[in-house]
């Protein structure tokens, strides 16, 4: 280790605004820009410092917003609903059980059409009882009509959350931002943390208390459908827009040339690309393809994938993975792994072996990781 | 470069802190670095671990630390994992048995933090001092940990970093 560090004479490691910020963080210093009118959550773990950060600078008068404190979760969704309709920019947060509480609200946000960020620090859901992280509440989302961004790292969480007050106000669709829980929400990283001036909310329409407006009344006939087609239409091309400016659906790392493909996403791609550039040193030619969203889901990417396609799920249906599940609906015969329920992580190592074992042609159709 | 150090402690002592102290210092001094701690049953006493990792380049692995380049060892009574070329270990007036080829660097945590008056619930903060010491054996600039140290500590720093001084000048290694 001596000399191989080398002091930088000023300890200005900081240039650039380069900040150590947990994914907890770096969403909170995200919503900060957005300035949102009004946040509302309840403290859930691995969720919660998001939030007594957020209340912290509305406390110290850096963020003008108005943090309101809620019983529940079904009430923090009912305050940003209530609030969007008004035409305020809004935020939340949740975790796990906290999600699953806040489950019913979330349909009729989507349902609504209202831009609201909320921010989740993915978490397994129980029973058995466990805080750690895995994609199983994440995917409770999957069917509601939102869109679903999914950070790989402290600066992705940052940018994916300012980015979605954007997206969500120019498609009146209501965007969540994953965030694995603790291996990415109490893990602190180096972020660059850009200062922009994000635009104020775009309203499609902005309903006050004093109007005389029954909003979601009951939908007979062909309303409710019709509605239900409208979100889902929108919702496949919001694709073009994160195509255009909110940095694609995928990332692809070293697919150019691969002849196997690893799909996966949130913080877990990391080590799985450290595993594919040890494949790589061995003449392996295998990439990954890294889902930034999974609603919209990237179909068009995923046909374009080599032919030999292994997907690493954090969540499952039945015994196969839910992206697995959602790859193979795309017309892609693929081999699946799950890993990493309920916190249990694999090492780089572990990948590794099991990435081998796929090139190799000895993986089964379904393992799990355990 | 691409250091990957566990750091053993009970909970109470600072590990987590300090983890995160040292990953800010790393940044400051121009490097990639993270900082992570294993969440289990967060009570005092309790057997705590964190993790850091300082590169060169973007670290993009969260995993957890399994085979870590060094050890910060808190409590000598805490064993660790792997296979450490160096063990940073407070020697607590005791020394510390040295394994294999393991280099080991001893320094007194529990005296400098009493001294230091960094105590909490009769439980010696070991943090401050154990990051100092660690912070020499990895070539962490002085002047960058002082100023991770005020960072993340911000009006409690100061006896903190006077802990810290006297641990990075006094730690030695065998």
């Amino acid at each position: 280790m001596s000399g191989s560090m080398h002091a930088e004479s000023d300890c200005d490691g900081t240039r650039g605004m380069r900040k150590l910020l947990t994914s907890n963080e770096a969403v909170a210093e995200a919503v900060k820009l957005a300035k949102p009118d009004v946040i509302a959550a309840y403290p859930i773990t691995p969720q919660s410092p998001i939030v007594e950060k957020l209340s912290e600078m509305v406390e110290n008068g850096e963020l003008d917003s108005r943090f309101v404190r809620v019983e529940s979760e079904h009430s923090a969704m009912g305050v940003v609903i209530g609030a969007a309709t008004a035409g305020a920019r809004v935020f939340t947060a949740t975790s796990s059980h906290g999600l699953a509480y806040m489950y019913e609200m979330c349909w009729w946000a989507a349902g609504s059409r209202l831009p609201i960020v909320m921010a989740l620090a993915a978490r397994s859901i129980g029973a058995p009882w466990n805080i750690h992280g895995d994609h199983l509440d994440l995917i409770t989302l999957r069917d509601l009509g939102w869109i679903i961004s999914v950070a790989e790292n402290a600066q992705e969480a940052f940018d994916m959350t300012l980015n979605a007050f954007l997206l969500s106000e120019e498609v009146n669709i209501p965007v969540a931002v994953a965030i694995d829980g603790f291996t990415m929400s109490h893990t602190a990283e180096v972020v660059n943390v850009r200062q922009v001036d994000i635009p104020l909310r775009k309203q499609a329409y902005r309903i006050l208390p004093e109007m005389e407006v029954a909003l979601n009344a009951v939908a007979f006939g062909d309303a409710r459908m019709l509605a239900r087609y409208d979100l889902a239409k929108d919702l496949e091309e919001s694709a073009s827009s994160i195509e255009e400016k909110y940095g694609g659906l995928v990332e692809r790392y070293r697919l150019e040339d691969a002849e196997y493909a690893v799909v996966v996403t949130g913080g877990l791609s990391g080590d799985v690309k450290d595993a594919v550039d040890m494949l790589r040193k061995e003449g392996v030619k295998i990439g990954v393809m890294r889902l930034r969203f999974i609603r919209p889901f990237p179909r068009k990417a995923v046909k374009e994938l080599p032919s030999q396609v292994l997907v690493v799920d954090r969540a499952n249906t039945d015994l196969r993975g839910v992206l697995s599940v959602e790859v193979a609906a795309c017309g892609v015969e693929n081999k699946n792994v799950v890993a990493g329920i309920g916190g249990k992580y694999p090492t780089v190592d572990e990948l590794y072996s099991c990435l081998k074992r796929f090139v190799d042609g000895k993986l089964s159709d379904v393992e799990w990781l355990i | 470069m691409f250091l990957e150090i566990s750091i053993y402690c009970r909970g109470g002592q600072g590990g987590v802190t300090t983890a995160r102290i040292l990953a800010a210092a790393a940044m400051l001094q121009g490097y990639f670095s993270q900082s992570m701690p294993q969440f289990g049953p967060e009570r005092r006493g309790a057997e705590v671990r964190a993790f850091l990792r300082i590169s060169d380049n973007e670290i993009r692995r969260k995993c957890a630390v399994t085979d870590p380049d060094v050890v910060i060892l808190f409590d000598q009574r805490l064993g660790y994992d792997g296979d450490p070329e160096t063990v940073v270990v407070n020697c607590n007036s005791k020394p510390f048995n040295q394994i294999g080829q393991t280099k080991v660097c001893q320094v007194d945590a529990t005296e400098i933090a009493v001294r230091h008056g960094l105590v909490s619930a009769g439980w010696p903060i070991l943090g401050p001092a154990m990051g100092g010491a660690a912070a020499k054996i990895l070539d962490i600039d002085y002047r960058c940990l002082m100023e991770a140290i005020k960072m993340e500590l911000g009006d409690k720093a100061e006896k903190s970093m006077k802990a810290a001084e006297e641990a990075y000048k006094v730690v030695k290694c065998v």
